[in-house]
């Protein structure tokens, strides 16, 4: 006991290191992923572009009436675009393409970022279950990857989403996450692998540490530029996802807009040549919004592999 | 009583191949190893890489499940798959591995790394523990300024030292020890190999001491078995092996530890390629079909070794002579 008083430090030392730590620390992955950003011109305007838009479209479609702008309104038929104070016209119903786009922004990204929280998140802890486990869990578990993966995906979608009848952006979101975490548990469950192997797992096992925590805290922390990288990616993708089924006329039911059905305007041949502006805009803002996700998620991809830095200094 | 006692220990690895990924084939890392450490002595496991002494290490903390055979501490079986009783026993029985940099975990800071038994052990308020991790920094000669640092802030040899920390933490009673200092420079290895020694003389600890370096084990050891392809060759004291190994893996092991003698280098030389002929004309007598090692057998009272049948049928006899 004598020892452990002469030990004590005065608490002022153990301020002054615990600050002088903090300036020392490595940077956390925020701040290198924002210095990569700011060493990318191009990633940054993409990064502002993504977010001020999705910041805009949510806000914007609260001061929306969307069952009032839905109504039918004969006198607007296909207006031209700036005609009549429509901004971007109207479609074959008179209804205000502009109004369509920002609800329909809203409900397909939301789908977007709903979906890809749920899949990455059931993924994630798929990958790392699994991986960290081995033996029989993963066994069973890559089984039931197996059989998810043998499934035809967009006919199952298809398929459960005419079974349901009374579907609305949510349940759709939970139909489409059963089938998209596949990708991501696969990834995460090889680096998992490889991550267990390493020493200090097994010197969190000696000092007794419980296998959630080390999977959770210990591994998770190791693999998250992974994570972060993939997510990101999977956003981009996953915007597509409703967009394509709705496109086809199995995404959000008709009454409710969104990009799909924006787009779904363009099978008509006349749409097409003559009213363009039923679809284009809509055409134009999946093509730039999925170009500006992919961009930052290679920035991100990038600030999580070291070597490939762009960024000079800390 | 010995602190800890391994009998006969298997740990064989299955190999996969094929379209159904079946089990095809076994590595056999460790095969039929069976060794004592008493309390506060030094045991050391020699090998050439590839030997299975990790594997052998890894299953006596418990890391590695047992193929078969057993692990007896304090004369006690101990079942590894109760998380209670494992937890129980790592907390006398502790790790030092091999690698220091993987052994870290890089996103921890030290104190974090080295709180991390005690947390689970003993649970301390923040304060004590605290200071217990500064004493135990304090122990292995790291100042309070290595707390709030991170593993790759460290050298080998200091990162080496936080790995001791780490491992004597819980004052436990046997320590496995692999490779401690392989990856060192040699000024770095006697520091960290005097360090091991004087955390054995204030806590009395037991070392499970792997290395493939016999100079190390010289130092280090006062009893040592011989690891050649996952069997022991060869166990004893340390007078008995350096002075009078029996086992022609051991002599010719003894013969390749590199030595500054100039004057004497010829000789050396010589004798080194004597030995050589000889493993190379003996060495289908000191092994099996299957190119395994024999059981050992005892020729001292300390001493064991892994003689071929014929050998050791007539060694016994000139035992009980003796006797
Ligand atoms: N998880 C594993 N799966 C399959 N084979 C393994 C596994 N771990 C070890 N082995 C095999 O077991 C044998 C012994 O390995 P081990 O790591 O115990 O050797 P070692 O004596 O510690 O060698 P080194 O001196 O290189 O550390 C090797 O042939 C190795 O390939
Ligand atoms: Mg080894």
């Amino acid at each position: 006991m004598k020892s452990l008083s002469e030990q004590t430090i005065d608490p002022q030392e153990l301020k002054r290191l615990t600050q002088e730590a903090e300036r020392q620390a490595t940077p956390s992955a925020g701040k290198i992923v924002w210095s990569e950003f700011k060493a990318d011109r191009p990633a940054l305007i993409a990064l502002i572009i993504v977010v001020c838009f999705i910041v805009f479209v949510t806000i914007a479609s609260f001061f929306i009436n969307v069952s009032q702008m839905m109504n039918t309104n004969i006198t607007a038929y296909l207006n031209r675009p700036l005609q009549d104070g429509y901004l971007l016209g109207a479609d074959t119903g008179g209804r205000s393409i502009m109004k369509q786009l920002i609800v329909g922004s809203r409900n397909s990204i939301g789908i977007a970022i709903g979906l890809t929280l749920i899949s990455s998140t059931w993924g994630v802890a798929w990958g790392l279950i699994s991986g960290y486990y081995g033996g029989f869990v993963d066994w069973w578990m890559q089984r039931i990857y197996d059989f998810m993966m043998m499934l035809p995906m967009t006919m199952m979608i298809i398929v459960l989403v005419t079974i349901i009848h009374n579907y609305n952006a949510i349940t759709l979101t939970l139909i489409f996450s059963c089938f998209y975490w596949l990708g991501t548990s696969r990834l995460i469950r090889s680096r998992t692998l490889a991550e267990s192997k390493k020493d200090y797992v097994a010197a969190s096992i000696t000092s007794g540490t419980n296998s959630w925590k080390i999977i959770f805290r210990e591994i998770m922390p190791n693999i998250s530029s992974l994570i972060v990288v993939d997510t990101t990616l999977s956003f981009a993708e996953n915007i597509g996802v409703e967009t394509g089924l709705s496109y086809l006329g199995f995404g959000l039911p008709p009454k409710t807009p969104s990009l799909g059905t924006l787009i779904a305007n363009a099978n008509d041949p006349n749409n097409i040549t003559q009213y363009w502006w039923t679809w284009l805009p809509a055409a134009l803002e999946i093509i730039i919004l999925c170009l500006a996700i992919s961009y930052i998620g290679q920035v991100i991809r990038r600030s999580a592999d070291a070597s490939q830095r762009q960024a000079v200094g800390k | 009583m010995s602190l800890i006692e391994v009998k006969d220990l298997q740990v064989h690895f299955p190999i996969r191949s094929g379209f159904w990924n079946r089990i095809t084939d076994q590595v056999k890392a460790v095969d039929g190893v069976s060794f004592k450490i008493n309390a506060g002595e030094t045991f050391g496991l020699v090998g050439e890489s590839g030997s299975g002494k990790t594997t052998t290490g890894r299953a006596v903390v418990g890391l590695e499940k047992a193929t078969g055979g057993q692990i007896l501490y304090q004369g006690e079986n101990i079942a590894l798959n109760k998380p209670k009783e494992r937890l129980n026993y790592n907390q006398n029985v502790q790790m030092i591995f091999q690698d220091s940099l993987s052994s870290l975990n890089p996103r921890k800071r030290i104190e974090t790394i080295i709180a991390e038994p005690l947390r689970n052990f003993q649970k301390l308020d923040s304060e004590t523990e605290k200071i217990r991790v500064l004493q135990l920094l304090d122990i292995v000669g790291l100042g309070p300024d290595a707390l709030y640092k991170y593993p790759h802030q460290f050298s080998g040899g200091q990162r080496q030292r936080i790995g001791i920390a780490r491992a004597v933490a819980t004052n436990p009673k046997l320590i496995i020890a692999d490779e401690p200092v392989s990856a060192l420079d040699l000024s770095v290895q006697a520091q960290v190999l005097n360090f091991l020694k004087k955390i054995q003389r204030e806590f009395g600890v037991s070392y499970l001491f792997i290395s493939h370096d016999l100079g190390v084990v010289r130092h280090m050891c006062d009893r040592l078995a011989i690891m050649n392809h996952g069997r022991l060759v060869e166990v004893g004291s340390r007078d008995d092996i350096y002075n009078h190994p029996l086992h022609i893996y051991t002599q010719r092991l003894l013969e390749a530890i590199p030595q500054v003698d100039v004057r004497h280098r010829q000789e050396r030389q010589q004798e080194r390629l004597r030995i050589e002929k000889i493993y190379q004309e003996q060495k289908n007598d000191y092994y099996d079909q299957a190119g395994m090692a024999y059981p050992l057998v005892q020729v001292s009272q300390t001493h064991f070794v892994a003689l071929p049948p014929q050998a050791a049928s007539k060694r016994k006899l000139t035992a009980q002579g003796v006797d």
